[in-house]
């Protein structure tokens, strides 16, 4: 698709300075933008970069001075070039129409332009909504409902009894709604507690490959409105994961834990079972929460186990020490004659 | 297949000192070969082992001192021990075709190139314009997305998903469950939550890359994520967008990296390491398992680093052997002010 940087102008809600009837056909990093490709320049620091450019469009920040181009200028230029991405350059189809291969069960309800590609597999009593397109090689079991829009790429596997929100994205390989890790112990083995609870995804989340979220044991496994996971990212039964958090890759939660909204949890970070995450709080990457902790909204911790990042830093700088501080030490018995 | 003494001997590079007729049926470890099977021991302490084994005909190193303790033994002597053996077990037993033909069930698209001696599993998917090199294998229920391009000799493992675009080099072995090419985690804070920001970027992948089950490799946000030849990645790994990965480095299970780092040539990182946005590790840097690398480092190459953050192991030994000795360095602390305060 085509616009002049007017029509884009006003689809972002930015200023044009410079001519306003240019073309622009795509979008692209700096480096590799053609003249008919949209870039931006949130930072003083890339306008160098932004003026060797080939592009003859930008997208900058309310201060930055750009001599040769077009600006559109924008508060928040790298939410301005996203959506102008979106205009410029719209999702290409993961299905379209139902293919001749897929399994559908004749229980299902399926909205008017959903696409459903082949060998999906379609259980019955399922619903999916308006728009949505389901990949190939998906299955979507008994009584799951999908709202409208979603993208299901290719290879995503839907337990029964699930709900997903509206616009919803899921990525390849990823599992919503298996049979949480609950168990119990007798002398001849674990007994299986049986997981009959369910997972509600919210609109407009994001779920990565290869990413799981287990079905609650007995009441639901909820995923907030606007949160985005990650890719091998672990979500254990009875989890509630509040609005616009976002979960990095690798990181993993065991049971029952309460995540607040709008927190954001770093790659490869650990919480164990039972833990309350305030809203607004960060854990940095690798970080370890024990099990029953309380998080404080607002708070920035690291380490393992968690600890305000002031004190995680301080530690850290002082356990690259302690060779020296031993040291003191055995100076201070010697002079105290204590060996 | 059945080969002699003297035919692994030469296809090894091997100096045999022994029977060279003597027929070589299969591989094992000393403890459970019988005495057809081939052996290797690559240090003088796996000498007693090979002592004891059944096996007739055992490849050593050059410098091994036997001392004539395997005397009746066939032996085949190499400077790789462990890479002569690699190549002779792969000679005698090659790998097993994934899948053979293109299989009735497969959906392929009319517009895809498949080149000859392809073979597509039952189930799998091939979409518009894909490209697919001679010999390669696809095994059932793989999904090659829009406009994917894979190398000759290549081996997809059943439930491989390849995103649109993907590029494969030859000789690219995948394992099932990986996905290649999913779209990055880049968002973009709005008014109302996280906007998408959108990942058009592409993904290159070198000649004889191996890929383990279940990988995610993202594509790039703007221009490439870069798997350069001979890379190794293990199971569970997370590659994020714009990751450039150098020729014939490794990386064990469970390991991340955040987007846009760049990972020197020959490098060896171990499992569960987390690597850090924008990090820079020069060419032949190792990483020990459970290192935490913070955003932005830059890593050199030929020093084994270890720990959270990630440090000069001989450095992380020190202070580890202080922090076992934490409560008794406390101990000592106290009776130095219990002393101070009884003057």
């Amino acid at each position: 698709m085509e616009f002049t940087v007017k029509e884009l102008a006003e689809v972002i809600g930015a200023q044009v300075e410079g001519d306003a009837q240019i073309r622009v056909a795509g979008c692209a990093s700096l480096a590799s933008a053609t003249p008919a490709d949209l870039v931006y320049v949130d930072s003083a620091k890339n306008l160098d970069a932004a003026a060797r450019s080939r592009a003859a469009c930008a997208i900058v920040g309310p201060d930055l001075h750009l001599a040769g181009k077009t600006l559109l200028r924008s508060k928040n230029p790298r939410l301005a070039f996203a959506k102008a991405i979106g205009h410029l350059m719209p999702d290409e189809s993961i299905a379209q129409g139902i293919h001749p291969t897929a399994v559908i069960a004749p229980t299902a309800k399926l909205a008017e332009g959903a696409g459903i590609g082949p060998y999906a597999v379609i259980e019955e009593n399922v619903e999916i909504c308006a728009g949505t397109q389901i990949g190939a090689h998906c299955f979507v079991g008994r009584r799951t409902r999908i709202g409208a829009g979603c993208r299901i790429y290719p290879r995503v596997t839907i337990y029964a009894g699930v709900s997903v929100g509206a616009n919803v994205i899921v990525h390849s390989g990823a599992v919503i709604g298996s049979d949480g890790f609950g168990f119990v112990p007798t002398p001849s083995g674990y007994e299986k507690f049986p997981q009959r609870g369910g997972v509600i995804v919210g609109d407009n989340v994001e779920i990565g490959a290869n990413t799981t979220i287990d079905r609650g044991a007995l009441d639901n496994t909820r995923i907030g409105r606007g949160v985005k996971l990650d890719n091998l990212v672990q979500i254990a039964h009875n989890n509630d994961v509040g609005e616009n958090t976002v979960i990095a890759a690798q990181a993993g939660l065991a049971g029952s834990s309460a995540i607040g909204k709008n927190v954001v949890i770093g790659g490869q970070v650990g919480i164990s079972d039972h833990c309350n995450i305030g809203d607004g709080a960060i854990l940095v990457s690798q970080s370890g929460v024990a099990a029953g902790k309380v998080i404080r909204p607002g708070a920035m911790m690291f380490g393992s186990p968690v600890r305000p990042m002031d004190k995680a830093v301080e530690i850290i700088m002082q356990m690259g020490r302690l060779p020296e501080l031993a040291k003191r030490v055995r100076r201070l018995e010697q002079a105290a004659n204590l060996e | 297949m059945l080969r002699t003494a003297g035919e692994l001997a030469e296809h090894t590079g091997a100096r045999l000192e022994g029977d060279a007729s003597l027929r070589i049926t299969g591989c094992a470890t000393p403890e459970s070969a019988g005495p057809g099977d081939l052996i290797y021991i690559d240090s003088p302490k796996h000498l007693k082992s090979a002592i004891g084994s059944k096996a007739a005909c055992v490849v050593v190193g050059d410098d091994l001192e036997l001392g004539g303790k395997l005397n009746g033994k066939t032996i085949l002597r190499v400077k790789n021990p462990k890479l002569a053996y690699a190549r002779a077990a792969g000679w005698m037993f090659p790998s097993r075709a994934i899948v053979r033909g293109v299989h009735s069930t497969a959906v392929v698209s009319k517009t895809a190139r498949i080149g000859k001696d392809v073979a597509i599993g039952a189930y799998a998917v091939i979409e518009d314009d894909v490209e697919v090199g001679a010999n390669t294998q696809i095994g059932g229920h793989c999904y090659v997305g829009q406009s994917v391009r894979i190398g000759s000799d290549c081996k997809l493992y059943p439930r491989v998903t390849l995103y649109p675009e993907a590029h494969l080099g030859s000789r690219v072995v995948v394992h099932s469950g990986a996905v290649i090419g999913s779209e990055g985690f880049g968002f973009v804070l709005g008014e109302g939550g996280y906007e998408r920001f959108p990942q058009l970027g592409t993904i290159e992948i070198g000649d004889d890359v191996e890929i383990g089950a279940n990988t995610t490799i993202d594509r790039g946000a703007l221009g490439p994520t870069r798997i350069d030849r001979g890379v190794k990645l293990d199971n569970l790994v997370h590659i994020g967008h714009n990751c450039e990965i150098g020729q014939n480095t490794t990386i064990s299970a469970q390991t991340g990296l955040a987007g846009s780092s760049i990972i020197g040539k020959n490098s060896i990182i171990g499992g569960q390491v987390g690597i850090g946005g924008h990090c820079r590790l020069e060419d032949g840097s190792i990483l020990g398992s459970r290192a935490g690398v913070l955003p932005g480092k830059i890593l050199r190459g030929g020093v084994p680093m270890w720990g959270v953050p990630a440090q000069p192991l001989d450095d992380y030994k020190e202070i580890n052997a202080w922090y076992n000795r934490l409560p008794e360095l406390a101990e000592r602390l106290r009776k130095l002010e219990a002393a101070a305060n009884s003057k």
